[in-house]
């Protein structure tokens, strides 16, 4: 079914249309609030929230408009206030550079989800332990002094050696970008 | 520079991110370099999410339960509502006792769909994750480290050091022992089974308060910091800072601690240590119980002044060595980024930022193992310094190069107060 079909189809409670609708559009929203927000399971609430925002709103959704940025208008939306409600609970040295950060958000990325998706290629790519320790630095969430811990190196070592690979991982998003 | 710039970015994203590095990483976002740091950050975000493989359909399914899970509280609330008869004199007995009993029925099942969705559970169900350490969850003794999700009623056993995080920042530590993510109240919270807790708890409505339960005692939290230990003698609660109600599940009587209370909950509950006297820091004359080591140091109406008139470093330290104690006061930080609070004759510290010539509330406790200070109520990450490693030792203060730093209010704590 194409898209107008299944936004007006999901605007009368068609649970199964609006599914098709969140599975086309999540990479996009995932890739949107990611911009803003290192916190993986606050990119997914996030996400969820606005899905959930556009399910209760698509009622009153003017068809003649375009779905995707509306849909990424409620997202942005999501992402300002959840950084903005989590500023007076942080400790004040992050606080400090969330606002100067709030002050002006950062340009738009048109097309986030195709830096998400050459990312994940780039990846793919990368030698297993280096994949490993990223997965286990930055999924796990393991403390670099762990990480040292367990490989027999300096905390600094670690630092360094997580800093190549990402400086190696954003070459290559940005080669395949150009390609 | 580049190395110092991703070093700080990194150190802001996880969290570390220490008062020197925030001010100049303010800094230099507001200088022009916010396009390249947000990139940086953006990147940082992209690359979580590129090593996740929650898919399209999972967030689907997330979303239609999320929507069912609304709508179905909404609609248990409206029931209720439409159940729920306007005030008229009946002539028959038993159609008030069935409406009754039908808005009794959806009320409970209302407040029990609101209950449940309170702890803002995520798609996969989860309330809370393990921050750092290893756990065993369920009867299936399923491993869990840190990232692992924890979700309402698991029975989780700590197999030795670990955290809890929830998602509003709230978190505990504990040694061994073992809890269930099985909330008392609607708020946040857990049971605690067996062991020693560590609680920061972060602001929490006051109608939904953090809440956790022990065999024999029920503790709500609004803000805190406190420590809570279950054995098969009762519960014993001992409050840093902020407030808590300790009730005794028993009879049902209460205590409302104030920080440095102790209480314990058995058949009864009683304090353990009742208020204690805190002592001034700096009595009138007491600048003789200070070394002034650099910098020159004044008294005040209320407490101590120092700068350095020759645009150097200040510092004064107490002739008095300390191991536990408990400091409070209030530091005022002119022409300077921040001060120091040092313990152990700088063999750790604190950097306190300054708030543009406003009064900070500073609160430190040193206790056993335990070393905390907090600014205005929020946490401060513990530096060392290139002292010593001796937990016994002076305590100084701390202005850099070009400042002046007053301290008014200070009072401490130590083990030897009455």
């Amino acid at each position: 079914m194409d898209e107008p079909r299944l936004i007006a189809a999901a605007a009368t409670g068609d649970r199964e249309a609006f599914s098709e609708l969140v599975r086309l559009h999540q990479a996009r929203l995932r890739a949107l609030a990611a911009l803003s927000i290192a916190d993986r399971d606050d990119v997914l609430d996030i996400v969820q929230e606005s899905f959930v925002d556009a399910w209760r709103g698509l009622p009153g959704f003017a068809q003649e408009r375009e779905f995707g940025p509306w849909l990424r208008a409620i997202c942005r939306n999501r992402v300002l206030k959840h950084l903005r409600a989590r500023i007076p609970r942080r400790r004040r040295e992050l606080a400090l550079v969330d606002e100067a950060l709030l002050e002006a958000p950062p340009a738009d990325d048109e097309r986030p989800e195709d830096r998400l998706a050459a990312l994940r290629r780039c990846l793919d790519g990368l030698d297993a332990g280096h994949r490993r320790l990223l997965e286990r630095r930055y999924h796990d969430g393991r403390a670099v002094a762990d990480l040292a811990g367990e490989l027999g190196k300096t905390p600094n070592a670690v630092s360094m050696i997580l800093l190549r690979i990402k400086a190696a991982l954003q070459r290559c998003v940005e080669t395949a970008g150009t390609a | 520079m580049s190395d110092d710039l991703d070093r700080r970015i990194e150190a802001y994203l996880d969290g570390s991110l220490g008062a020197e590095d925030a001010v100049e990483l303010a800094r230099l976002v507001r200088a022009g370099g916010r396009s390249e740091i947000s990139r940086k950050v953006a990147f940082a975000g992209l690359l979580v999410q590129s090593l996740d493989p929650t898919d399209g359909q999972a967030i689907a399914r997330s979303v239609l339960a999320r929507i069912d899970a609304e709508d179905s509280a909404s609609g248990m609330v409206r029931a209720v509502q439409r159940g729920i008869a306007p005030r008229r004199r009946r002539r028959r007995t038993a159609r008030p006792l069935r409406f009754a009993w039908l808005t009794a029925v959806a009320a409970l099942l209302a407040l029990g769909l609101l209950w449940w969705l309170g702890p803002s559970a995520s798609g996969d169900g989860r309330i809370a994750s393990i921050a750092s350490g290893s756990a065993r969850i369920g009867t299936a003794d399923t491993a869990a480290g840190p990232g692992s999700a924890l979700r309402l009623g698991d029975v989780v056993r700590f197999t030795g050091p670990a955290t809890v995080r929830w998602k509003d920042g709230s978190e505990i530590a504990m040694d061994g022992g073992g809890i269930t993510m099985q909330p008392p109240g609607p708020g946040r919270g857990l049971r605690l089974d067996a062991g020693a807790l560590e609680a920061v708890i972060a602001a929490q409505p006051t109608d939904a308060p953090f809440a956790i339960a022990t065999a024999t005692a029920r503790i709500e939290v609004v803000g805190t910091r406190f420590r809570l230990e279950a054995s098969g003698v009762g519960t014993r609660c001992d409050l840093h800072d902020g407030s808590v109600r300790l009730t005794c599940v028993a009879d049902g009587r209460s205590l409302v601690l104030r920080p440095g209370q102790s209480a314990v909950v058995a058949d009864g509950i009683s304090l353990v240590h009742g208020e204690r006297a805190w002592r001034p820091l700096f009595p009138s004359g007491a600048l003789a119980q200070w070394r002034q080591q650099h910098g020159a140091w004044s008294a005040t109406a209320d407490g101590i002044r120092g700068s350095s008139p020759d645009g150097g470093k200040a510092r004064i330290l107490s002739l008095a060595g300390y191991a536990d104690l408990e400091l409070a006061c209030r530091l005022r930080i002119t022409g300077a980024d921040f001060a120091e609070i040092q313990v152990g004759d700088y063999n750790w510290f604190f950097e306190i930022p300054a708030r543009r010539g406003a009064w900070t509330e500073v609160h430190l406790r040193q206790r056993g193992g335990e070393l905390v200070c907090s600014a205005d109520g929020v946490q401060l990450a513990a530096q060392p310094g290139a002292g010593v490693a001796a937990r016994r030792g002076p305590l100084a203060f701390y202005i850099m190069p070009g400042g002046t730093l007053e301290i008014a209010d200070a009072r401490i704590l130590t083990p030897d107060d009455p």
